[in-house]
Parts: C-alpha cells; sequence; structure tokens
C-alpha cells in the first residue's frame, strides 16, 4: 500500500491526537486521570456519574429500539386499510363487508367460532363486533407479515 | 464470531466502566481542544462521542477490527471534534498574521485561513523539533510519530525499550507540544492586539 504523503498540519494533527491518546491508555491511571480534570476545575466522581447516567439512559434507549420500527410498520398496516366507522353501516353492509373479510385465509376460522351460528343469524350489534375483531387480527397479520419480509430483505 | 457466525462477536455494554470511560474520554478531549474549548465542552465531546457509540443507527464496534474499546471511543470523538470544527472554521475570521495570508485573504477568505494554519503547523513542528534536541528518546519517538508509527507498544518495539520508558517519553514530547503551543497562541494574540 502506498503511504500518502502529509502536509505539516495533518503531521501536526496527527501527532496531537496520538500523544492525547495516551489518556485513554495504561500510560494514565485511573488517578492521573482524575488528577487532570481536577486540574481543570472539574469534578472527578460527579463527571464518571453523570458519564455511567448517561449510558445507562442509552443502553434503555437501545434495548428499547426495536419498538420504533415495529410501531411504524403496524401504523403502515393499519393505514393501509380502510377506516369504515362500523356504527353507520347497515345490516346488509355489515354481513357484505363479512363475507369479503371471509375470503381472507386467515380470517376465515373467526367466522367459523363466531358462537357456532351463521352471521345471518346474529344482530347487528354481533356483527359490528365481528367485524371489528376481523379488522383488528387483519392489522396484526399484515404487520407482522410486513415485518417478516423487511427481516428477510 | 457470533454464535451465527456472522457479524462482530457480541459485546456486554452494561459490563463497561462507564465512569472511567467518560473521564478518559473527556481528559482525551481536553488535550485535542487544547484552548479551543472549556472543560465543559471536552465532556460534551465524551458523551457524544457515546452518544454515537450507542446508537444503533451508527455502525457498532467491531472489536475484531478494534479490540480496543477506548481507542475506538477515540476515534469517534474525532470524527466528533473533526465535524464540529469544520462547521466553526466556516464563520470565523483570524488576524493577518502573514504577508502571504495578506495577500490570499483579498481574494479568498477560507484561502487565507488554509495559509495561516499550514504556516503555523510549519512552525509548531520547526519549534518542537528545536526544544527536543538533546533528549534523544523523545527525539526518536518524535521521529516515529512523523512516520506514522504512532502507537506506543510499536514504538517501544522499534526502539527496544520498554513501554513504560516510552509512556514517560510521549508525556515529555507532549509538555514540550503544549509550551510550543502556547507560544503560537501568545504570538497570535499579540499580532490581534496590534492589528485591534
Amino acid at each position: 500500500m502506498s503511504k500518502k504523503s502529509l502536509t505539516e498540519q495533518e503531521l501536526l494533527d496527527r501527532l496531537d491526537a496520538s500523544l492525547a491518546g495516551d489518556a485513554l491508555t495504561e500510560a494514565y491511571t485511573q488517578e492521573e486521570v482524575a488528577e487532570a480534570i481536577k486540574a481543570a476545575g472539574g469534578d472527578p466522581a460527579a463527571l464518571g456519574q453523570r458519564g455511567a447516567e448517561l449510558a445507562k439512559q442509552l443502553l434503555k434507549e437501545r434495548r428499547l429500539s426495536w419498538r420504533r420500527p415495529a410501531r411504524q410498520r403496524l401504523e403502515e398496516a393499519q393505514s393501509v386499510s380502510v377506516e369504515v366507522n362500523l356504527a353507520t353501516l347497515s345490516r346488509g353492509e355489515l354481513l357484505e363487508a363479512i363475507e369479503e373479510a371471509r375470503k381472507e385465509p386467515s380470517l376465515g376460522g373467526l367466522v367459523g367460532a363466531f358462537r357456532k351460528r351463521k352471521p345471518e343469524q346474529a344482530s347487528e350489534e354481533e356483527l359490528r363486533a365481528l367485524l371489528s375483531e376481523m379488522r383488528t387480527l387483519g392489522f396484526i397479520i399484515k404487520a407482522k407479515d410486513k415485518r417478516r419480509v423487511s427481516k428477510n430483505e | 464470531m457470533s454464535p451465527s457466525g456472522k457479524g462482530p462477536p457480541p459485546v456486554d455494554l452494561e459490563s463497561i466502566d462507564w465512569p472511567d470511560v467518560i473521564r478518559r474520554l473527556t481528559v482525551f478531549a481536553m488535550k485535542r481542544l487544547g484552548s479551543r474549548g472549556s472543560l465543559a465542552d471536552a465532556e460534551d465531546l465524551a458523551g457524544q462521542a457515546i452518544r454515537q457509540f450507542l446508537d444503533p443507527d451508527y455502525a457498532s464496534w467491531n472489536p475484531e477490527e478494534e479490540p480496543d474499546l477506548l481507542r475506538h471511543l477515540g476515534s469517534i470523538l474525532n470524527g466528533v471534534l473533526n465535524n464540529s470544527l469544520r462547521r466553526k472554521a466556516l464563520g470565523v475570521e483570524r488576524p493577518l498574521d502573514t504577508p502571504e495570508a495578506s495577500r490570499v485573504a483579498v481574494e479568498d477568505p477560507s484561502a487565507q485561513r488554509r495559509v495561516i494554519a499550514r504556516e503555523q503547523a510549519g512552525r509548531a513542528i520547526r519549534l518542537l523539533s528545536e526544544r527536543i534536541v538533546g533528549d534523544d528518546l523523545v527525539e526518536s519517538v518524535f521521529l516515529l510519530e512523523l512516520d506514522g508509527i504512532d502507537i506506543p507498544s510499536e514504538q517501544a518495539i522499534e526502539l527496544d525499550r520498554p513501554v513504560a520508558e516510552i509512556y514517560k517519553a510521549r508525556r515529555r514530547l507532549g509538555a514540550h507540544r503544549e509550551a510550543v503551543r502556547r507560544q503560537l497562541e501568545t504570538e497570535s494574540s499579540n499580532v490581534k492586539e496590534i492589528i485591534n
């Protein structure tokens, strides 16, 4: 590998960085580091405490960092579904929406388990509850699928 | 290697001695800043380096490439510092220290800054060389540094001396460098006073 010819400024900067770097090694004991901070008017114990608290907070944020993209994916999944106010749907519209959702294999079972009755026999209130559950389940499945796809990418 | 065989091995970040890390990084930053910043600035730089190190959005530390965590954090801090100095340099005006700087300042203020910095760096190296004459070990360490051999353990091997001796020589070199820095700053502020 060819060596790049450095300017005097670059040489000096590299020398400064190198000599300063000794503070990061065993060349300086912990006591000497503390003395250097005291000489600059600082409190080594308080500084160390602030550093520990900062690291603790950042490590906590790091542990929870998976939540942010997960929440984003869930919101994306939710945004693709059509927001319908179930209260405004008539009985016919409710039955039609449920029939449509049944075509989704992952949701069909929910209808089957619906109080061992056909949707047609249910009250409007029960139909709304069923459709609401189907929508929620649909969101979760879509979010999970999205997460799986992005993981494999 | 990680259990999956991919990526760097896992590191237990919780078990790091963070108080020692921030103290050392702050002293490192103080030395890098010199008169350009305060202890609070140095602590802020150390905090930024730790923040960047623990931010999953940045490249993670690979101990196989850089086994020493503090050296890794030091290089992050250098990056943060250089970015900060670059931003500050965009708005900073300096006195016209030399005729060459005065000439180019009329045409290009940023060129003026570059000329001043280049001339000061050259002068600093010359002054430093003069100051260490007679201290053979410091001279040798200085030459190795200029040649790019900047790791104390490697310098110890090159010079066939115990690393503890090398550390002491580096401190003497650092003290001379600090004296040169102060001398140049005094000269620069004298020029500023004359101009004003």
